[in-house]
């Protein structure tokens, strides 16, 4: 393989866990919530995966078992939140403080060990096999993915086509800007904003599942490392629109394989770890010189 | 024709007041009917009831001739009763078609029919003479479309019923006149109005049936063609207004003088253009205009809270430029915000700490102990029970949290903090009988002639057509930030008027004052 395919190969490999958390974090962005949990959401996905695969033999019942899992810890955040009217900001870091200790502790009492578990017995998700592409350059890195890449890219789809040619998705686009008109048409807000953050639990464990059945098949101390964070500068890339926030999550998910693929060429680790923080940064800074650009023009047009 | 509503003996209690006191009310099929009263007077209560969003302690409604009993604005919704609100319920960054179809989408499955969406909406704006264009965002429409825009989604959810809250207080006279043409048009077909209101003059022109309320009691029922509108004041109010004090003729000399005054806010939109503009002595000079076209801007720049970009600003003579607010308030130019409860008022604090707010730096209130400067309470107290005397302020006593006072006396305290410590030569008042009930408009009308009659200059910024014909000298329109019309009151009508702040006139020749 080539450098160039090799490169997108990583992306590829890269992004699904980060593409899953972003769709959840871009669906709480419609309803005007920023759920900063995606991350702790996703640590613990990864570790119910982890811990469900190894007792069962089965990766389809340890990413079931994570979806249900993680969507009602959504749905927990959803009722503390609108029932208890608990501050979400304050709820989304007692959720990651909390997903760093629980891990922990469970993998040692299930476990035994500390730090990292992994195991034969842990079985990691199918991957598709292209076998036709191995000899075309740059599309033989579709050769040989985790289902959930593609698994991944249909929700990209799928979750744009929800938000703009359904009537729950018109519910949700209208429910950020205006509960109030929601409420008055007739529409339970606060039934829509349960369900919107049940999902978005769904989704991250959707990501946890892949990151530690997919990418690896281990789980480790705080695995997820911030990817939770990035998912939702993602969402914020991408206007909270699936196919931006696709974008975004792509361009994250190339700097951090540009990142893997150097130091393997002995570049200093340290610097370049940073990139993939610089970039999310920079892309974010760009981002809103952009749209207050945008925003003086239409002034000045209006 | 039957009956579409009936309200009978209907009660609601809120802790301490009687809202509405064994009310009862009779709507014909097709007609429209007005709910007048003061504020307070229990319109709204009673209208929330009907549409669902209160229950009643006590009565029973009836929908044409049916018993119903509404635990939500759904069912309202499905007794065909159907409500505009004064503060529309649109949602701004998605299109006319979605905000008409919110809710109730059509489409079997859970996917929207867009094609039938549009083709039933186009229908009805036909027929109802009411074309919006469907693809274009609510927020970018202006706010006369977006109420054609609620009545359209209204109609489309099939009410029969229409509760239209306080509908005028937002429109330019034209989109008004277009309001109540569609209002007939549309109520000729059958459908029943309910408008809510205080503006009398629309009472008369647009119902056929008036139900007068007062403090949560019906006080009467009459046929639009059977009275005038000062018998309606006079029932609302419970006795005769008195009517405004004259006008003294006035040629003063020149209190404060903008030229050439340009504003923008930090992120560069323009806020004012090219402001010239001088008040006099004796003079009132009526800002009318939709809100939101630079009236804000045009009070704080002269107030001094903001201060101006370019131009230049004289009071008496003085460059006052680049002199901040609190000079300005030292020197006599005194400020009602719009907004009393964000600016006007700290509504946590007592009506004696609010009497001063601003002025606590005056001598008078100022105790010095070594080189600390404390508030002399006893002086606080002193000029609060003074004032609280000149102004007829309601409150149990001046320790009393102007948030536990109604409208109208808050509006006072404010009114008064800004003339009785010390009288000002320049007073600005932004909208300052918003909100308020009747007798004290007619109070605080006739205590800002007063001050004009005492030389005080006056700028008086109000979205209430009524009210700026009743007291200005000088009228100018604001649109976009710019005045586009500068003239003497009794030069130009109320129509006119409205062509100027719609921007679809503009002044050619600049006034010279």
């Amino acid at each position: 393989m080539d450098m160039m395919t090799m490169v997108l190969e990583t992306t590829l490999r890269l992004l699904p866990a980060i593409l899953f958390a972003s769709l959840g974090g871009l669906i709480t962005q419609r309803i005007k919530l920023v759920n900063l949990g995606l991350e702790g959401f996703m640590l613990i996905g990864a570790f119910v995966a982890v811990a469900v695969s190894y007792y069962t033999g089965s990766a389809m019942i340890a990413v079931l078992v994570t979806v249900i899992f993680c969507g009602l810890m959504g749905f927990t955040f959803a009722v503390f939140h609108l029932k208890f009217k608990a501050d979400n900001i304050v709820i989304s870091v007692a959720i990651n403080m909390f997903a760093l200790g629980i891990t922990k502790y469970f993998m040692n009492l299930l476990f035994g060990v500390r730090g990292a578990f992994s195991s034969p017995e842990i079985v990691g998700l199918p991957k598709l096999r292209l076998a036709f592409l191995d000899e075309i350059p740059i599309l033989s890195a579709f050769s040989n993915l985790s289902v959930f890449v593609y698994l991944a890219l249909f929700l990209v789809v799928v979750t744009h086509v929800v938000l703009y040619r359904t009537k729950i998705g018109l519910r949700i686009r209208a429910t950020g800007p205006n509960p109030m008109a929601v409420e008055t048409a007739g529409v339970g807000v606060y039934r829509l904003k349960c369900w919107v953050l049940t999902v978005s639990g769904m989704l991250c464990g959707l990501g946890g599942a892949y990151l530690s059945l997919g990418q690896l098949t281990m789980f480790t101390d705080n695995m997820t490392n911030g990817r939770g964070f990035v998912a939702m500068a993602a969402s914020n890339f991408g206007n909270a629109a699936p196919i931006g926030t696709f974008w975004g999550t792509a361009l994250f998910s190339f700097s951090d394989a540009v990142t893997m693929r150097a130091q393997l060429y002995g570049f200093p680790p340290q610097l370049i770890q940073m990139l993939p923080y610089v970039v999310t940064v920079l892309t974010l800074v760009v981002m809103a010189m952009v749209k207050e650009r945008k925003m003086k023009r239409g002034i000045n047009h209006g | 024709m039957g009956l579409a509503i009936e309200m009978i003996d209907i009660c609601k209690e809120f802790p301490g007041t009687l809202a509405n006191d064994h009310v009862s009310i009779q709507v014909a099929k097709g007609s429209v009917m007005c709910l007048v009263g003061e504020n307070g007077a229990g319109k709204s209560t009673l209208m929330n009831i009907l549409y669902g969003l209160l229950r009643p302690d006590f009565g029973e409604i009836r929908i044409n001739g049916k018993t119903v009993e509404f635990h939500s604005s759904l069912d309202a919704l499905n007794e065909k009763i159907g409500m505009v609100h004064q503060h529309f319920m649109l949602v701004e960054e998605i299109s006319v078609l979605e905000n008409i179809i919110l809710g109730r989408e059509p489409g079997k499955s859970q996917f929207i029919d867009y094609e039938q969406a549009r083709k039933e909406i186009e229908d009805l704006m036909e027929k109802n003479g009411m074309p919006i264009p469907l693809d274009a965002l609510v927020g970018d429409l202006p706010v006369g479309m977006q109420q054609k825009v609620e009545i359209i989604k209204v109609l489309y959810r099939g009410a029969d019923i229409l509760i239209l809250d306080e509908p005028t207080a937002v429109l330019t006279p034209q989109e008004t006149d277009e309001l109540f043409n569609n209002i007939e048009r549309i109520s000729a077909m059958g459908k029943t109005f309910v408008f809510i209101t205080h503006k009398l003059d629309e009472v008369i022109r647009v119902s056929d049936f008036i139900i007068v309320m007062r403090r949560g009691k019906v006080v009467g029922q009459v046929k639009t063609k059977d009275t005038n509108k000062y018998a309606l004041a006079e029932q609302m109010v419970g006795k005769e207004i008195p009517p405004i004090r004259d006008r003294e003729e006035k040629n003063g000399e020149k209190v404060i003088r903008l030229s050439n005054v340009n504003c923008h806010d930090h992120k560069g939109r323009k806020l004012l253009k090219n402001i010239n503009l001088s008040i006099h002595q004796g003079e009132i000079v009526g800002v009318a205009g939709i809100s939101g076209n630079g009236q804000q801007a045009l009070a704080q720049t002269i107030s001094g809270q903001l201060l101006s970009n370019s131009g230049e600003i004289t009071y008496f003579g003085e460059d006052f430029t680049k002199v901040k607010r609190r000079e300005r308030l030292l020197k006599g130019i005194s400020y009602m915000p719009a907004d009393r409860k964000k600016e006007g008022l700290c509504m946590e604090w007592s009506v004696a700490e609010n009497s001063i707010a601003g002025y606590h730096i005056l001598h008078q209130f100022v105790k010095k102990i070594g080189c600390l400067h404390f508030i002399n309470e006893s002086q606080m107290n002193e000029n609060a029970i003074k004032m609280i005397e000149r102004f007829d302020i309601r409150t149990p006593s001046h320790r009393t949290k102007v948030s536990a006072l109604s409208g109208g006396n808050q509006q006072k305290v404010v009114i008064a903090r800004e003339t009785f410590v010390q009288k000002p030569k320049l007073l600005i008042a932004a909208e300052p009988t918003r909100g308020v009930d009747i007798g004290a408009i007619s109070f605080i009308h006739n205590y800002i002639m007063d001050l004009r009659n005492e030389d005080t200059a006056g700028l008086l910024i109000s979205s209430d057509l009524d009210e700026i014909f009743a007291l200005s000298d000088t009228i100018v329109v604001l649109f976009e930030g710019e005045i586009v019309c500068h003239v003497k009151a009794s030069e130009i009508s109320k129509e006119e008027l409205g062509l100027y702040m719609a921007g679809s006139k503009r002044q050619e020749n600049e006034y010279e004052s």
